[in-house]
């Protein structure tokens, strides 16, 4: 009862609003007039009944306040009119307002677009089956010599276990051969990660083989492909389960499409089931966790039985390690994406002090309108309430605008760090990116409105005294200290910065064992091509090296099957040197003569292959300098024999040294040692595939297509891909840091931006709160340039005196303080004993004050007779 | 002035007004000299508290208003209990005295 007619009342509040109004209005009018008859009969004059009238009803408009505020849903009324009159305020300085919302819209999308990565990248969930259980085994080889060996393989923690290798193939359907990122994965591969194809059906347990090459046919020449692969290639034609697609030669069946955006592992678009092979170390095991079993029970599982095999095998091989799937994805991603978080936030934090200033000038301009309206009957808490309101509008305009930014920072972060599963892109319409974008908003109006706040409501219930004498120390230490702040958290991102672009300088000065500049590479690939054969690659790539080698402006060509800079598949083995192993595997490189003077690489000692060497296939090879010191000084290799332990078929044994080089940079990653490594000719390239290296004289960009088209015009069949400078191979290997290093780049130029404007704005406005004072100072004799001095000299003072440096050492302690001050004082004569924790304005009409007293307590008030106002101001503005 | 007081004087108010309109409608500075007049001077209720008590009281049904000329002619809002009103005026006479009951003995005791 009571409740319905209050929402009543509420309800005809709403809808006849103004009704309501007027008719208290009138209530209220009607009472004073009812008092002011009841006063003139007991006999007061008509002025003095209504002045006496107006007193015993405590003011017309306070009656009226206090009858709203006791009202259902009053809040909501001055929740509408505070909003209502903060739109008017911002629309009425329309300059403030708009760079308020710039800045503060750059601030807050920023944040949203780099927690938009953050949370696709490091806090949603894999497209996969609970994903937390699913683990990847990390430099670990599984058992791999047979299917069944493999299957067999079974530890107590895993409920499942599958393998997958993968490697650059080339492709064909019924048109042009493209070169794609193919894997061969052990039948049970779809059920463990826990995902199924959208059409057709996945590999059958019993689907992978036992082989003794890569992608032989037989009754495993059944592929899955990749959704982009079947729109690509079949334009989506759900007639494909059946047809044929090429991989390097060999045709398969095409059995299922995989879900869209699978592309687990390494962007793979295609997937066949496993051939098991002895000595093929280039297998990776993932795991399911049993349930019940921790990650870290696991692990610690993991790590007995690997120690245990590895002390009895003598391996000296990066430690195997069992870690989530999820940090194997993001591993890389997650302290550069935080990094970056951290350097918003504080672009966002700069941002804050920057209004807060501004904002904080505001208010004090508006002191006036403020105790004009606490005069009316608004409360303390409704002034705030108020100016909070303002805050709140200021900061969801720019939230919305926020937006906007932060697609534009994801539509650039996308390109250069792309989602590692394609099923999640980064958007800024989710749930947890716009409640992100709430919060931050609402944290940052609460951030830059919490000093108006305080000033409101520290200000007399009768109102502030007039704006001139508005001149609180405690004002202006809270403006220098927003200037002190905004510079720190500058300095500090700057610093950031500076660091992040000296490591990256740093990264790209490292030496690679190599000449980056004037090199062109060019992929070739000669599988399912007619140059394919025992012999016939080899002799192919002479012919394209023996034409290259002719143009304008080639120094040198040669070739190899794996550049530096690419480690994604590991061929290699355990050499050793006469018959002595070497504790780790080794990288096996097959290159083409000239390869070392193409590349700009150092020999050390001995010599590197000739072109006969190359042709007849010699049993010769070249190491670097670190599988040469495994065995004694690299000098005395030459000569010396390469033997290795457990040969697969394609790698050469009992090869004389003819030469150590310095190593090559073959990883990407500079964390991470290169293995050794050995040169061997290639007499027979393992995936007929080589790219061809070649040094100009002059701009390697110049010479790129005259390069690509003699290749392709022995033989237009032929893919011909990956047609870059060696320099671009680098940019691109290296987008990672780069996009990192431009984007605190970035941030950082607009904290500096955004603090000079602060500074300018608080400096200004406390000049032009000095009007009178400098209005005196010129009366009594200072020039203008003494005082644009002063104000020069004291924006200085509060640059230095405040940088964090002189913070820490004023910090240390009260003597230095004190000694600083006296010097101050001698130095000045004036301002400097006014410095209470932020006086660099000093505001000295007043005379100076003992250096040692104006520490505690109240600043003393008593003008010390000896020294005339007008002589301390000639003198601080000498 | 503590919130328990607040409480308490609030309580009283709405007690007193709802007994000033017991037996006729009235308005606003009528209510208050009728309070001062029964509560023979211990109240005084200023108008800046009595008419957010009113419109208070209005909107939980327990007053309803009208505009009615008053005695010197000039245009005032009359207050009347409704029957929600009277119920509240009913439950109120009765806690307080039982409050009162309770105190006095309380003060005898001794």
């Amino acid at each position: 009862m009571r409740l319905i007619s209050r929402l009543a009342s509420f309800a005809r509040r709403i809808f006849h609003g103004h009704e309501v109004d007027s008719d208290l209005d009138a209530e209220i009018q009607s009472a004073l007039a009812l008092l002011t008859d009841q006063k003139i009969a007991q006999g007061m004059s008509p002025v003095e009944a209504r002045r006496a009238a107006i007193i015993e009803l405590g003011g017309v408009g306070q009656v009226k306040e206090e009858v709203r505020a006791v009202r259902t849903g009053a809040w909501l009324d001055s929740l509408l009119q505070d909003i209502r009159f903060g739109f008017r305020m911002l629309l009425k300085s329309p300059g403030f307002t708009a760079v308020a919302i710039i800045t503060l819209a750059l601030g807050i999308g920023a944040n949203a677009g780099v927690f938009s990565m953050i949370n696709t990248l490091l806090l949603r969930s894999l497209p996969f089956r609970e994903p937390g259980r699913l683990t990847l085994l990390q430099n670990f080889v599984p058992p791999h010599d047979s299917a069944t060996q493999f299957h067999d393989w079974h530890p107590q923690y895993f409920s499942d276990a599958a393998a997958f290798e993968d490697i650059d193939a080339n492709l064909s359907g019924d048109r042009s051969v493209i070169r794609a990122h193919i894997s061969q994965t052990s039948g049970n591969f779809f059920s463990a990660l826990g995902t199924q194809p959208v059409l057709g059906h996945a590999f059958a347990p019993e689907d992978d083989v036992n082989a003794s090459g890569l992608g032989l046919p037989g009754r495993n020449a059944v592929v899955v492909i990749g959704y982009g692969l079947w729109q690509e290639l079949f334009g989506g034609d759900p007639k494909v389960l059946g047809a044929t697609i090429r991989v390097d030669g060999n045709p398969l069946i095409v059995i299922g499409i995989a879900p869209p955006g699978f592309d687990y592992p390494n962007k793979t678009v295609v997937r066949k089931p496993g051939a098991f092979t002895p000595g093929n170390d280039g297998w990776v095991a993932i795991g399911r966790l049993k349930s019940g079993i921790s990650l870290e029970q696991a692990q610690a599982a993991f790590a007995v039985e690997t120690s245990r095999e590895r002390s009895a095998t003598n391996d000296r091989n990066p430690r195997p390690k069992m870690i989530s799937l999820r940090d194997s994805l993001l591993g890389p991603v997650r302290l550069a994406s935080l990094l970056l978080m951290g350097a918003v936030a504080l672009v966002l934090l700069i941002a804050c002090t920057n209004l807060a200033g501004l904002l904080m000038a505001r208010t004090a301009e508006r002191a006036a309108e403020l105790s004009i309206r606490a005069a009316l009957g608004a409360s303390r808490a409704r002034l705030a309430r108020q100016l909070l309101t303002e805050c709140l509008l200021l900061s969801s305009a720019a939230a919305v605008a926020g937006l906007l930014v932060a697609s534009w920072t994801i539509s650039l972060a996308a390109k250069v760090e792309p989602p590692p599963l394609g099923a999640q892109s980064y958007s800024t319409l989710n749930g947890p990116v716009l409640i992100f974008t709430i919060l931050t908003s609402i944290v940052t109006a609460v951030l830059f409105g919490v000093l108006p706040l305080l000033y409101v409501t520290r200000m007399h219930s009768w109102g502030v005294r007039a704006r001139s004498s508005v001149r609180t120390r405690g004002l202006r230490m809270v403006h220098d200290g927003l200037a002190v702040a905004q510079v720190t958290l500058t300095i500090v991102l700057l610093g950031a910065a500076v660091s992040v672009g000296s490591a990256f300088a740093h990264l790209m000065r490292i030496d690679r064992g190599y000449n980056v500049r004037g090199i062109d590479t060019i992929s070739v690939s000669l599988a399912d091509t007619t140059h394919q054969g025992p012999g016939r690659e080899a002799a192919y790539f002479e012919q394209i090296l023996d034409r290259v080698r002719l143009l304008p402006g080639v120094r040198s060509a040669s070739a190899t099957e794996f550049l530096p800079l690419y480690a994604a598949t590991f061929i290699g083995g355990r050499f050793g040197m006469d018959g002595h192993p070497a504790k780790r595997p080794s990288l096996m490189i097959p290159i083409f003569s000239d390869y070392f003077q193409t590349m700009g690489g150092r020999i050390l000692f001995g010599r590197e292959f000739n072109n006969a060497e190359v042709r007849s296939g010699a049993k010769v090879a070249v190491v670097d300098e670190r599988f040469a010191r495994l065995f004694g000084s690299p000098a005395d290799a030459v000569g010396r024999q390469l033997t290795i332990s457990r040969a697969p078929g394609f790698v050469p044994a009992g090869s004389a040294i003819v030469g150590v080089v310095r190593a090559m940079d073959y990883d990407t990653d500079p964390g991470v040692a290169n293995e050794p490594q050995v040169f061997v000719p290639s007499k027979n390239p393992a995936f007929s595939s080589a790219t061809v290296v070649v040094r100009i004289d002059g701009r390697a960009e110049d010479h790129l297509a005259a390069i690509r088209d003699t290749i392709q015009s022995l033989d237009p069949q032929v893919p011909v891909y990956s047609v870059k400078t060696m320099q671009q191979r680098l940019n691109e290997a290296f987008a990672r840091p780069s996009f990192y290093r431009v984007a605190i780049w970035i941030f950082a130029g607009f904290a500096l931006l955004l603090t000079i404007i602060g500074v300018y704005g608080l400096l200004a406005y406390g000049v032009a709160r000095r009007t009178n004072e400098i209005g005196v100072r010129i009366a009594l004799g200072a020039t203008q340039g003494s005082v644009m001095r002063m104000v020069l000299w004291q924006a200085c003072w509060l640059g230095c005196r405040r940088s964090p440096c002189l913070l820490y050492q004023e910090c240390r302690g009260q003597p230095d303080r004190n000694r600083a001050r006296e010097s101050r004082c001698t130095n000045r004569g004036c301002g400097g004993g006014d410095t209470r924790g932020g006086g660099s304005c000093c505001v000295s009409t007043r005379p100076p004050r003992h250096a040692s007293g104006s520490r505690s307590g109240p600043p003393p008030r008593v003008t010390r007779p000896s020294v005339s106002p007008s002589k301390v101001i000639r003198r601080s503005t000498n | 002035m503590s919130p328990e007081q607040t409480n308490l004087l609030q309580g009283t108010l709405d007690l007193m007004i709802l007994k000033a309109l017991a037996l006729d409608e009235m308005h606003g500075l009528g209510i208050s000299r009728r309070i001062e007049q029964i509560t023979k001077g211990t109240f005084q209720v200023k108008p800046g508290s009595l008419f957010p008590a009113l419109h208070r009281m209005e909107e939980s049904g327990w007053l309803a208003s009208a505009w009615g000329e008053s005695e010197n002619n000039r245009r005032a809002k009359y207050y009347k209990l409704t029957k929600a009103g009277r119920r509240q005026l009913g439950t109120e006479t009765e806690r307080w005295s039982r409050i009162s009951i309770a105190i006095a003995r309380a003060l005898e005791a001794s």
